[in-house]
């Protein structure tokens, strides 16, 4: 952790169980660094948007506690509500008013200045390509351009933690790059991301660390790579030219670098190297069966993706080992018969 | 002149719901026509009743003189039912949250939708007024008893804006913001001298009246 004071978002223990008992929180905790993109992801309902609005001070906890920029959410949710912007899942624009009036309007009650509002509203415009859009009604805008908006919404008075719940749902592929771009770069400025999305291939991208939340408990929390390397990495398939070579190869891929796990399969199988980055053991394996003379008809690469963590963190296999706190958990789901999924 | 100034928070977003109701122009047009429909229809149908010697004797010329400010009454209670089905909309569409979220006072959003309620209304009575004049009605009270008609109904409009605002919150149901607003609204006029001079009533409506104290 950098040598800076106060992490920018800090959750203890947060629990949250809505009217009627269903627990949509568990009692989640994590911190997150200044300037760091962190990622949350999970199923559907499996808490992310409670998480992403008690932060934001839309919603208390009903145990534990929240900090943003060291700010408790709950008893100093208007210190909170100075140093954060917002984008919900539902796109809070004003489809009445332009799509610049909205943006003034948004720096007019974060406290910007008159001119300053319009000044933002005009630079926004032009960062999300929303220039040729300024003078029309936001109601009269495509969806994409609509929730562009909104993001942009979210960044006119230039918050220090900025919450996006599901950011680059609805948008096409250009926009979403773009975002992430812009993301990034605030990001290196200083700015702390906290994010949801469904999409974990951009998570792999951009996130500096991603949490996996399930049934409103976290399971993991790491960086992609490292969440990747757990289960598994890559992996190198060997098909070879001579199956009298089996053995021989076994033992030969037996020091290759970053193996994790071999498995020699049957006449006909592929020999299969588990590795922790299949890219980076592929030229190895080939040398080190050439060395042998060993004849290879092909050698198939594939790297661990986030979906293979995802699924193996929240699929619908019983879990082999209990994540934090699953007793607990298990408890809660027992009492109000929340469906695992 | 520097313009490089703070926004009140308030201001701004009486100013956005403003323009919000004038960029509706089915909106603008409704209020508009509504009233001068129900004044022209109003004003037809009970014209026997200014006939009446009880009418005569309160001292009216016309129904329409009679019934101007009972239907200045009725067009600010549309307008609030109006302004608490805005309040669900913001809360659907996600701007609540946007303005939840920023630091400022939580009075400020409710006063920037009711500051707007109230210049609206304002707006739509004097229209009313003025129409009522151009169809001969005369206020008996005269200029003083119009502009005191024009500022009792705006106020009386922002308490039911309020209220309405209430429902809206607390129901966070367009339907039923407007259901539970027109069964609050719509017997109460009835108890009021409104349509009939209260001497008019039936005793039991009278009686209803006096125990509810309307506030017209």
């Amino acid at each position: 952790m950098p040598a800076q004071a106060a992490p920018a978002i800090e959750a203890e223990d947060l629990v949250r169980v809505y009217p009627g008992g269903k627990t949509a929180l568990g009692g989640v905790s994590f911190a997150v660094r200044r300037g760091e993109i962190f990622g949350f992801l999970g199923p559907n309902g499996s808490g992310k948007t409670t998480a992403v609005r008690i932060l934001v001070t839309l919603l208390r906890a009903t145990r534990g506690a929240a900090r943003v920029a060291g700010f408790d959410t709950a008893r100093e949710a208007h210190r909170v509500r100075r140093v954060i912007g917002y984008a919900g899942q539902s796109v809070g624009v004003d489809d009445d008013l332009t799509a610049s009036e909205n943006l003034a309007v948004t720096g007019f009650i974060h406290g910007l200045r008159h001119d300053e509002s319009w000044r933002r509203a005009a630079e926004l415009l032009e960062v999300f390509s929303l220039a040729d859009a300024g003078n029309i009604r936001a109601g009269r805008l495509s969806g994409g351009l609509r929730r562009r908006l909104d993001l942009a919404q979210a960044l006119v008075h230039r918050p220090e933690v900025l919450f996006l719940d599901e950011p680059t749902t609805g948008l096409d592929p250009q926009s979403r790059n773009a975002l992430w771009d812009q993301l990034r770069g605030l990001s290196r400025d200083g700015t702390t991301v906290f994010l949801t999305t469904q999409y974990l291939e951009e998570a792999d991208r951009a996130c500096d660390r991603v949490a996996i939340l399930d049934g409103g408990r976290l399971v993991r929390v790491g960086t992609p790579a490292s969440l990747k390397e757990e289960v598994g990495g890559g992996r190198l398939a060997v098909t070879l030219g001579d199956e009298a070579d089996r053995s021989r190869a076994v033992r030969a891929l037996g020091s290759l670098p970053g193996l994790v796990r071999l498995e020699p399969g049957g006449a006909g199988d592929p020999v299969v190297a588990h590795v922790r980055d299949a890219r980076a053991s592929a030229a190895p394996a080939a040398g080190l069966l050439g060395a042998e003379g060993i004849g290879v008809a092909a050698l198939d690469q594939a790297q661990a993706s986030l979906d293979d963590v995802f699924l193996r963190y929240t699929g619908d296999r019983p879990r082999a080992e209990p994540a934090l706190a699953g007793a607990v958990s298990s408890v809660f789901a027992a009492a109000h018969g929340r469906r695992r999924r | 002149m520097s313009r490089d100034v703070k926004v009140n928070a308030a201001v701004a977003l009486g100013a956005r719901n403003l323009l919000r109701n004038l960029r509706t122009p089915m909106l603008v047009a409704a209020s508009l026509a509504q009233p001068v429909i129900w004044l022209v229809l109003f004003s037809q149908i009970f014209r026997a009743l200014a006939g009446t010697a009880t009418f005569q004797r309160l001292g009216y010329q016309s129904y329409l003189a009679f019934f101007v400010p009972g239907m200045v009454v009725l067009s600010m209670l549309f307008t609030a039912l109006q302004s608490g089905m805005a309040t669900v909309t913001d809360i659907g569409s996600g701007m609540m949250d946007k303005l939840l979220i920023s630091p400022i006072r939580r009075s400020a959003i409710l006063a920037g939708r009711v500051a707007a309620d109230a210049i609206t209304m304002l707006a739509q009575a004097a229209i009313i007024l003025g129409v009522a004049l151009l169809m001969g009605g005369r206020p008996r009270t005269g200029w003083p008893g119009a502009l005191a008609l024009l500022a009792y109904a705006t106020a009386f409009g922002v308490v039911w804006a309020c209220l309405a605002n209430l429902i809206a919150l607390r129901t966070r149901n367009a339907e039923l913001t407007m259901v539970a607003g027109l069964f609050l609204t719509l017997p109460t006029l009835f108890l009021t001298p409104a349509f009939f001079p209260k001497p008019l009533l039936p005793g039991w409506l009278q009686a209803a009246a006096a125990a509810t104290r309307p506030p017209t």
